[in-house]
């Protein structure tokens, strides 16, 4: 079980969060929603040590976390210019198991990968990236907005890759359409602001989903 | 290991494909011109120590670095400090090795391993640093105006580099060679701070737009080297035509830079001004004379420009 105890963060004066304690067990996929600026991005990037540790304790299986167990797709990919697909699944790759794994993953999202990824389109980036950091043999796998600018079909082959090859790993993922969220995911955590996150469990879905349009509905009456 | 290869090579075509697409005339012209005359030119001119290639070489190596964009990418890849620390150094090294080389073959072998060590201990600070741009804390830079807000933004997210960058200027009063350095690394950052286009809405259009923005940045980058020129004018007199080269040089780099930058200028869609035409016509520019033609180009550039403004906006 991946375990956040007193996740406090902020940028100078700005607390983004104030003591929040969250679990995400092994073997589930967990979605991530919150309004924009909540500080989803930010807790992935305190999870993937991209920021300095302000004293938040994460820890794996009872064992703290280092960045060697966490696979992370960042909302914007960094590729080098004048690469092809093909030499990005090479690099990111441990092995040649994982490499294997990569380019399974993107022959199924449709991926032309001698071609430079400066000529790949947004959803075409955002799918190299997916297939080179999914297939990682890493427990813990953090995927911020997966689904951005991607099309359809590679919408449903990216929510199909992540129902089959999460299982006996901890997935975390964030999107902005709830849909592509309950569609594959165990629980759901909704951050509301730096001290309130609430966690919906699979069956609750429903009710959470008609609440949060209720909840905007009479936002939106209340200002007219 | 087999990773470390892996970028290196990515690397290397890298360089190929970049290269492949400025044309290999310009490029072996180029290579020609700074093997035969421009090493020996910059040796006998500014009288360069050997040992002073160790500091130039720590501050370059340090200012990519820092600049570099794939720090938190590296770091994913990598599995441990020690792996991440010895590609950087191989980097390191290869981008060194034209000096290396060239200090082993004036006979300073001791200086040769020197750089290696530079490069080693670069590396070695590399996954100290992480890049601001994540803190959200920005510092603000007043005194560069907003309407040059390339300039403005750039230093602002480089933050802390840019005060250094400021302070290697003055350090122009141990060594001219400093200054020479400290022009050349201004003058290629240059086509990275007039890299994006802005949006269309943020141009307000008036007659000779491109050569008010030229004139608006000369004044402002004017101020900002004042101090170090006359410093190393007063110190290194004999140096004085050299030194006003060398500033030439970077105004002719404001002039093209902004120029190509509207020259490709576009409402239709984002698109980024790099080109790899621009940057060799800049390192081409320190060789004897070599701003005349990089001009004779930006002249080109600017005509362009301002005929393709005039169209898309009056």
């Amino acid at each position: 079980m991946l375990e956040i105890k007193n996740l406090s963060f902020s940028f100078g004066q700005k607390v983004i969060y104030d003591q929040l304690n969250m679990t995400f067990p092994i073997s589930s996929i967990t979605g991530l929603i919150g309004k924009n600026g909540v500080g989803k991005t930010t807790l992935f990037r305190v999870l993937a040590k991209i920021y300095r540790n302000q004293g938040v304790e994460v820890t794996f299986n009872g064992q703290p976390v280092t960045p060697n167990m966490i696979s992370f797709l960042p909302t914007d990919p960094y590729f080098y210019p004048y690469m092809k697909g093909s030499e990005y699944l090479d690099i990111v790759a441990k092995d040649p198991s994982e490499l294997i794994q990569s380019r399974v993953f993107a022959s199924q999202l449709d991926l032309p990968l001698d071609d430079l990824i400066d000529n790949y389109s947004t959803g075409m980036r955002k799918k190299i990236a997916f297939a080179a950091i999914f297939a990682q043999s890493r427990p813990i796998v953090i995927l911020d907005e997966p689904y951005n600018g991607v099309d359809l079909e590679s919408n449903e082959a990216i929510k199909y890759i992540i129902q089959q090859y999460g299982k006996d790993r901890v997935v975390i993922l964030s999107s902005h359409i709830l849909s592509t969220i309950t569609d594959i995911s165990d629980r759901i955590y909704h951050l509301q602001d730096a001290k309130t996150v609430s966690s919906h469990p699979k069956e609750g879905f429903e009710a959470f989903a008609k609440a949060m349009k209720t909840q905007l509905m009479d936002k939106f009456s209340d200002s007219e | 290991m087999q990773k470390t290869f892996a970028l290196l090579k990515l690397r290397l075509s890298q360089g190929y494909r970049m290269l492949d697409s400025v044309g290999w005339l310009l490029v072996f012209i180029f290579l020609f011109t700074i093997i035969g005359v421009g090493l020996q030119f910059l040796q006998t001119l500014v009288n360069l120590q050997a040992y002073m290639s160790l500091v130039l070489s720590f501050l370059l190596l340090i200012f990519l670095d820092y600049a570099r964009p794939d720090k938190s990418f590296l770091s994913s890849i990598f599995q441990s400090y020690l792996s991440l620390v010895s590609y950087l150094w191989a980097e390191y090294v290869l981008i060194l090795l034209p000096i290396i080389f060239y200090q082993c073959w004036k006979g300073n072998y001791f200086v040769g391993f020197g750089l290696v060590l530079v490069a080693i201990l670069v590396a070695s600070l590399s996954p100290l640093h992480r890049r601001s741009e994540f803190t959200h804390v920005k510092q603000m830079i007043k005194w560069i105006p907003i309407h040059n807000f390339e300039l403005r933004f750039f230093a602002e997210k480089l933050g802390v580099m840019t005060c250094v960058f400021i302070i290697i200027g003055f350090l122009s009063i141990i060594h001219i060679g400093v200054f020479v350095v400290w022009i050349v690394l201004f003058c290629l950052t240059l086509p990275e701070v007039f890299k994006w286009h802005e949006s269309r809405e943020m141009i307000h259009y008036k007659a000779n737009f491109v050569w008010k923005k030229v004139q608006s940045y000369m004044l402002t980058v004017g101020k900002l080297v004042l101090l170090p020129s006359l410093i190393v004018m007063i110190l290194f007199p004999e140096m004085w035509y050299f030194s006003i080269y060398l500033i030439f040089c970077l105004f002719t780099t404001i002039f093209l830079t902004i120029s190509f930058k509207y020259a490709m200028f576009t409402t239709v869609f984002n698109s980024s001004a790099a080109s790899n035409v621009v940057l060799l016509l800049l390192l081409l520019m320190f060789l004897p004379g070599g701003a005349f033609i990089t001009l004779i180009y930006a002249i080109i550039q600017y005509i362009k420009a301002e005929k393709n403004m005039k169209l898309l906006y009056a």
